[in-house]
């Protein structure tokens, strides 16, 4: 039972795998994108809240909040695998982790960029050293500095675990992004985003933010499987089993 | 016609609204694109270097093949009684 386990965490075993589940995974992230994009343009109130109301921008919602929960979780993610190869030494986790990094950082590019766009109309101000802010922004650092030091080391085995390491470190950046609204008196510390409740949230309004949620997750692990694809047969270049593989794909 | 413009006027938000959206929905599209692309490169590259390596492993076969008769027999007759007697025998006795 137990190295039944480790069958799927060879980069032979996964890579056709990956090939497969590529396609359905892109395809169910097209699919859940265009219908969150229809319902949350056609199907939700044009405004939103009672006396100072948010107007038709408050719509950057429905990418802002899953692309900020994707930069996160999938930060957990990278460091989860980072930490699986330091501990057990697998080649895939590694990999694995190489391939979730440009995507994470995509997202956290966009979860701050639509940000600014959303925080003009109704905070005054694209940018701000809130917490919230300046903590999201060194994650976006954190995954462009695991990029770097990976690319910047030759060595790839040298190169994965110091970049796992850094990732690890980085992990320290979750909480204080999750926990940087709770400010308990107002006078004393001032955050810009507000505590929010799922459960208060328009069941409209919630179910494009939750659909575009799971179109960007199916779309995380197309790119990513894709990614990671590529970085098998790079990596797995002096194996008898890439070569049949490269066989097959030139006569296909 | 009028409830289109209506649409892409977003109440006079249009330049946020779809400032936020056209640079998500570029930049995941972007990274499509890219993965297409350097899935393409890596195959190639990769497939050289295998072409490469198997040109490689069948290159001595190949040359002791074409090189001349006379030479390999030169070359190879006079090597066993030096190699295989005449050093090992007296350190082994």
């Amino acid at each position: 039972m137990k190295s039944n386990w480790f069958k799927f965490a060879s980069p032979t075993a996964f890579y056709p795998i990956a090939g497969r589940l590529v396609p359905w995974l892109a395809g169910a992230a097209l699919i859940l994108i265009l219908f969150s994009l229809y319902w949350g343009f056609f199907e939700t109130p044009e405004r939103l809240g009672g006396s100072n109301p948010q107007k038709e921008y408050y719509r950057i919602i429905f990418i802002h909040v899953p692309a900020a929960w994707m930069s996160m979780w999938l930060y957990l993610v990278l460091a989860g695998w980072a930490a699986i190869g330091l501990v057990f030494n697998t080649r895939l986790s590694f990999m694995m982790a190489n391939a979730v990094a440009p995507t994470g950082a995509i997202f956290t590019f966009i979860a701050l960029w639509t940000g600014a766009f959303w925080g003009r109309p109704s905070w005054g101000t694209y940018w701000d050293w809130d917490p919230r802010l300046t903590s999201e922004l060194i994650l976006f650092f954190l995954y462009i500095g695991y990029i770097a030091l990976h690319s910047a080391i030759d060595d790839t085995r040298r190169a994965d675990r110091a970049a796992a390491l850094l990732a690890i470190v980085g992990l320290v950046m979750l909480p204080i992004i999750f926990w940087s609204i709770n400010c308990p008196d107002p006078n004393q510390c001032a955050a810009l985003h507000q505590r929010s409740s799922m459960s208060k949230v328009e069941s409209n309004i919630l179910l494009a933010m939750l659909t575009m949620t799971l179109g960007f997750w199916m779309y995380s692990f197309a790119t990513s499987f894709s990614r990671l694809r590529g970085i098998i047969l790079t990596r797995e270049a002096d194996s008898t089993w890439v070569r049949d593989v490269i066989a097959r794909e030139a006569a296909a | 016609m009028e409830s289109i413009l209506e649409f892409l006027r977003q109440g006079g938000y249009a330049f946020f609204v779809w400032g936020a959206f056209s640079v998500t929905f570029l930049l995941l599209i972007a990274e499509t694109v890219q993965l297409r692309r350097s899935r393409r490169t890596i195959l190639s590259r990769v497939g050289r270097l295998v072409q490469l390596r198997g040109s490689r492993t069948a290159a001595p076969t190949s040359i002791s093949v074409s090189a001349p008769l006379s030479e390999r027999a030169a070359s190879t007759q006079p090597l066993p009684p030096h190699t295989a007697s005449g050093p090992k025998a007296p350190t082994e006795s």
